[in-house]
């Protein structure tokens, strides 16, 4: 063995304070270089104890649990996306959304063709004190006030005044009239 | 994996859902990790930072966790790699971000511990001594360092050490070895005044 070989075999002993192999002390005791080098590595192996030893900060450990509540949080989010998206990879669920929207479209079409009864271009306003059209008015109303407005402003003739007369019709259960409910509520500006 | 390992237990129970046993593991090895991270980076924010990334880490594989080798190891290497990875972040940095960390006492530690040899030597004392001896081993290598921080610090044996650190005992051997003859001539002054 040559002498970097023997140093670099000094290493273990010097660190774990062990004995050497005897091959390794044959060689110590006829090599000067060796034997100071064993020396020189001793020492600084117990000078390498001088080092401070750290604290972490105070609160590292709430300052840890904070962090997994972050992760955790985001990772639970992350994955709601993720079975969603894999939700809506499903042919099945496909065909079910595309069936939903089906029907949601054709029952508001048929809503918008049947549920108000369209008024004659020009007819005057009086016309629309026939019992049932109110009736169907009020109803209407109640559903869905703004569409109402739109198809009234639609059929109603030109100049005739409106002005004030969706707002007390969106309401219209909040001043009823005993004895024409409906028509009472008509005219009448609540609040 | 050889013999009984305490930690190991307590990992099984944080497997378990036992978030009282990961703060066990906290206390035995924050302070460790943070110690090592530390001497290896040289920067007290950033230590903190890895060394709370590394037990995320280990949080985060806790129901992965088979207990095929020592906990410590397993940490140590996480710290490792990170610190490894971290000092690869450090040299793609722009060279005047560098000489604000590391690199700078990297370069010149040995040459200030010259300069200064005459006054210091002379009312050295116990946290002067742990200065000079941080600063020289701020300069080795990253390999080299960690290495020879597990060996020194925490007591790792050399294939525990090569399993944090992903190579051969071989390796190891070496990297230790080198980190001690750059060590010897940064300190040899020292040495041979007995400073140190």
């Amino acid at each position: 063995m040559n002498c970097r070989e023997i140093q670099f075999m000094l290493d273990q002993a010097v660190e774990e304070g062990t004995a050497l192999p005897d091959g390794v002390a044959r060689h110590l005791a006829t090599c000067p270089g060796c034997a100071a080098y064993r020396k020189e590595m001793a020492r600084l192996w117990q000078a390498l104890d001088f080092i401070e030893v750290i604290q972490p900060a105070q609160g590292f450990q709430a300052r840890f649990w904070r962090k997994v509540g972050e992760q955790e949080s985001r990772a639970w989010w992350s994955g709601r996306w993720t079975s969603w998206l894999e939700l809506g990879r499903q042919p099945r669920v496909i065909a079910g959304a595309a069936l939903v929207l089906a029907l949601a479209l054709g029952t508001t079409m048929v809503v918008n063709q049947s549920g108000i009864a369209p008024i004659e271009q020009g007819a005057p306003l009086a016309s629309l004190d026939d019992d049932w059209l109110l009736e169907s008015l009020s109803t209407a109303v109640e559903s869905n006030g703004q569409a109402l407005l739109a198809h009234y402003d639609l059929w109603a003739p030109e100049g005739e005044e409106l002005s004030g007369f969706p707002t007390p019709l969106l309401i219209p259960q909040s001043t009823p009239d005993p004895k024409i409910p409906n028509r009472g509520a008509r005219h009448e500006k609540i609040g | 994996m050889d013999g009984f390992d305490p930690d190991v237990e307590l990992m099984l129970k944080v497997r378990n859902g036992d978030t009282e046993s990961f703060n066990a593991i906290l206390n035995k090895y924050q302070r460790p990790i943070f110690n090592y991270l530390y001497r290896c980076l040289s920067q007290l924010d950033e230590a903190e930072e890895l060394t709370q990334e590394v037990f995320l880490r280990v949080y985060a594989s806790r129901r992965r966790y088979e207990p095929t080798a020592k906990l410590s190891s397993w940490i140590y290497k996480i710290a490792t790699n990170l610190f490894l990875k971290e000092l690869g972040k450090r040299r793609r940095r722009p060279s005047g971000e560098l000489r604000s960390h590391s690199e700078d006492s990297q370069e010149s530690s040995a040459e200030r511990i010259a300069d200064s040899r005459p006054t210091v030597l002379q009312d050295i004392e116990e946290t002067e001594r742990g200065r000079l001896i941080s600063e020289a081993i701020e300069g080795l290598p990253g390999n080299e360092k960690a290495a020879l921080l597990l060996r020194k610090y925490h007591e790792l044996s050399y294939k525990e050490i090569a399993a944090a650190m992903g190579c051969t005992e071989g390796a190891v051997k070496t990297y230790i070895h080198r980190g001690k003859l750059r060590l010897k001539d940064r300190l040899s002054s020292y040495l041979k005044e007995g400073a140190l």
